[in-house]
């Protein structure tokens, strides 16, 4: 078991790993906004909203699914 | 629909909530007596077991894991069970996982100060203590799932993703930072080295933040602060948004702990971009929150639970957004190795942790124990003297970090460093620590007012350990049914979920980590950086079992003021034998990267390192270090030194095979030169001593490269 490391910038192209990952996260990001202002969820979100209030046993999501 | 009996687990939770208090005063106390030490070295006591440098990881480890810890399991063991209409899992289960949480606590105070620690911040813990809390936080993943699997609520509700994302995260951050191959029973050390132990130790230091003291508050927040207001959330959607833009982001940041030291510049870059992309969802949270209230703000003035809860979510988002502007390079060779960062972390602790888990446990006795909160008044006016506290901590040191910086940074028109003498940049600021401990004091003080006022409340009602409750069975449908988003159907599917939450965290972990295993070369870049001689490396042990590095860092920046100061600044081939790396991240004292740099400017003879470890107020009145006595009395056990040399081996330090035979010998013939050097210098000392072995490594560091040159 060898772990010894030097200068990370041995590595060719290294300027690759932040570019990439500045570009996975846009459109995972993207991904999310289109997802989440979809109309078919607002009904389902404003029950969600109060679902931690809810004490008395009701279920309020399982009438949201259809 | 069939409906269901069932009871919740109350006792569990009170005996959580309990341990919150008392681990709180215990890690605030302790606290308290650093920032007595910082202030008054007296306070040092001149006594092994309770100098700062072994004080600090125990009021850092109390607070975050105790006293945090025990908020957090409070939080999910009552939130959980009612968000999913389930008792916990398995009771037995619970109760493993409070005795076990509790044991590694004490184990750990205990092992700190006695100077058994791995040096790395906030992951200080020793192997089999490392080990015990793995173990002990797959019991409570494993009770989290089995209630979450057992459910009677269809749903996840979003403090549930916030656990989950907790559970798994610092599952992975504790065991990828916390491999090192053990040479004793109970010591270690890690198989990173240098650049690479840094990079990981950070990815883990700021995932801490992170995911135990940032996202299981989410949880709790989300949970108990529209319970408090009686409100519903501000905005489920955008509780969706942060969450993932969170959990994904947050895990890159790390290398911003290490802005303009050796790691290479690409990782500082991606620490630095996604940082400042962190704000986004941290001040979704902090919106989400404060805009639950939104037409009840009312209630606020009458509510102390309600005032805590609101401070805390204001100061989580000064620190998200204080967090980023830290991340800025050029405003980070500013606050970096300051008490800034001091200020920023107490901010955190103090007001999100600290506030939020008050407000939790103020809104929670009456709850539990079916009545009033005993005094509204006492709880008011333990908000006010908490407040205060915090300002008169956190101002202080704001303001005295500036000063220092500034001090550093100060050249003559001459071109000559205007404070060429360290002290003078401390002795400017002790005010400000002056000031720290009356700010703790506030704090700590109001904290005896919960004290009082819960146990007076708990008095006045009658807790039930058994909560009966119903709910209709669940009806398991596994299709997304029609129209069903994939979001809803992944809130129902709790597996598939965690693995998601989990893979968002990895690839951030993976672009991070993955560079610094791809390096085919075994060769340092630096050819006269050679590994440690047995002396120095016993030496190097004492500094890390002290805590040495608390408060002197070994990371000269690339910056005018430093190398005029200090000298070269510091390579990164320079650490590659270094498990731990000791870069530090505080500078109380000065760097002591170049320490050891004959004719260097920060070189000093034996003698006077001898009597500065002995007394280092009789080298300069106003030093603020603790003395070192025991050093000088203590033998240094070399027993430990062939196996120490092993492990240095099995890890890639080029030691001669069979070295490990030799060490001893070797050690004793540098320990005899350097006791005879002091006896010229009129110093009468054993060479079997710790502090030659001390005195040895301070002389090594920053050798090698000048030898190099």
């Amino acid at each position: 078991m060898k772990i010894v490391s030097h200068y990370l910038q041995g590595i060719a192209d290294v300027g690759f790993f932040p570019s990439i990952s500045l570009l996975i996260f846009f459109l995972f990001f993207i991904g999310m906004l289109w997802w989440v202002f979809r109309k078919s969820n607002k009904e389902f979100f404003t029950k969600m909203e109060s679902y931690a209030l809810d004490e008395d046993g009701v279920n309020p999501s399982s009438e949201a699914k259809e | 629909m069939e409906t269901q009996h069932f009871s919740y687990d109350n006792k569990i939770v009170k005996f959580f909530a309990y341990a919150t208090i008392i681990w709180g005063v215990v890690g605030m106390s302790v606290g308290l007596l650093a920032a007595l030490q910082l202030a008054f070295p007296i306070f040092n006591f001149n006594f092994a077991y309770t100098s700062f440098g072994r004080i600090r990881p125990v009021h850092t480890n109390a607070v975050i894991f105790a006293f945090v810890g025990n908020g957090i399991f409070t939080a999910v063991y009552y939130s959980l069970q009612r968000l999913l209409k389930a008792r916990m899992f398995n009771d037995r289960l619970s109760w493993i996982h409070f005795w076990g949480w509790q044991a590694i606590i004490v184990s750990a105070a205990v092992t700190f100060v006695l100077g058994i620690t791995t040096s790395k911040e906030y992951a200080e813990l020793e192997w089999p203590i490392d080990i015990a809390l793995t173990i002990i936080w797959v019991v409570f993943g494993w009770n989290m799932f089995g209630t979450i699997l057992r459910r009677r609520a269809d749903h996840l509700y979003v403090a549930i993703w916030f656990y989950i994302a907790t559970f798994v995260t610092v599952a992975v951050l504790h065991i990828g930072n916390s491999i090192a191959l053990p040479y004793s029973w109970i010591q270690s050390y890690p198989v990173y080295a240098g650049v690479q132990d840094a990079l990981v130790q950070w990815w883990y230091g700021h995932n801490a933040v992170a995911f135990f003291l940032t996202t299981p508050y989410l949880g709790l927040m989300y949970y108990f602060l529209p319970k408090a207001a009686n409100r519903p959330i501000y905005s489920y959607r955008l509780s969706i948004i942060h969450f993932w833009a969170l959990i994904f982001l947050y895990i890159w940041a790390g290398p911003h702990h290490l802005l303009y030291t050796a790691l290479p510049d690409w990782a500082q870059s991606l620490g630095v971009v996604f940082s400042i992309m962190l704000l986004a969802p941290s001040w979704g949270g902090m919106f989400n929150g404060l805009l639950t209230l939104r037409g009840a703000w009312d209630k606020v003035r009458d509510s102390a639970t309600l005032k805590f809860m609101v401070v805390a979510v204001t100061c989580y988002g000064m620190s998200t957004f204080e967090g980023p502007m830290m991340a800025l390079k050029w405003v980070n060779s500013l606050t970096h190795y300051t008490d800034w960062t001091i200020a920023h972390v107490h901010i955190g602790a103090m007001g999100w942790n600290g506030f939020l888990t008050f407000g939790m446990l103020y809104y929670l006795f009456p709850k539990m124990w079916n009545t009033k909160l005993y005094s509204e008044k006492l709880a008011n006016a333990h908000f006010w003297i908490g407040t205060l506290g915090m300002i008169f901590y956190a101002l202080p040191l704001y303001w005295g970090a500036i000063v220092q910086t500034l001090m550093w940074k100060e050249f003559t028109p001459d071109g000559l460093l205007a404070y060429p003498n360290f002290l003078e940049t401390l002795t400017q600021i002790l005010p400000m620590y002056h000031a720290r401990v009356f700010g703790g004091l506030l704090y700590f003080s109001g904290l005896f007012l919960m004290v009082y006022n819960l146990l007076k409340t708990a008095a006045s009602g009658k807790c039930v350990d058994n909560e009966e409750a119903s709910a209709p069975a669940i009806v398991t449908d596994t299709k997304r049914g029609q129209s069903e988003g994939l979001h809803r159907w992944l809130e129902r599917k709790p597996i598939q979920f965690m693995i998601l939450a989990t893979v968002a965290i990895l690839i951030g972990g993976a672009f991070e980590i993955i560079p610094t295993y791809l390096i085919k070369s075994n060769i340092p870049t630096i050819e006269s950086v050679k590994p440690y001689t047995p002396l120095e490396l016993q030496g190097r042990d004492i500094y890390i079992r002290e805590g040495c590095n608390t408060c002197h860092s070994q990371m000269v920046r690339p910056f005018r003021s430093e190398t005029e100061r200090y000298g070269e600044y510091s390579k990164a081939g320079e650490s590659v034998y270094n498990h731990p790396h000791l870069w530090g991240s505080k500078r109380t004292g000065p760097d002591l990267a170049r320490e050891g740099v004959p004719g260097g400017k920060m070189y000093k003879t034996n003698v006077w390192h001898y009597n500065h470890m002995l007394d280092p107020q009789k080298m300069n009145a106003q030093s603020i270090m603790p003395k070192y006595p025991w050093l000088i009395k203590d033998k240094l056990d070399i027993s430990s030194t062939p196996a120490k040399i092993r492990a240095m081996t099995t890890l890639g330090v080029p030691y001669a095979p069979g070295y490990d035979q030799l060490a001893n010998d070797d050690l004793q013939k540098q320990a005899e030169e350097i006791a005879a050097d002091l006896k010229n210098s009129g110093v009468e000392v054993a060479s079997d001593k710790e502090i030659l072995a001390i005195i040895a490594y301070l002389q090594r560091l920053g050798r090698d490269i000048s030898v190099g040159n």
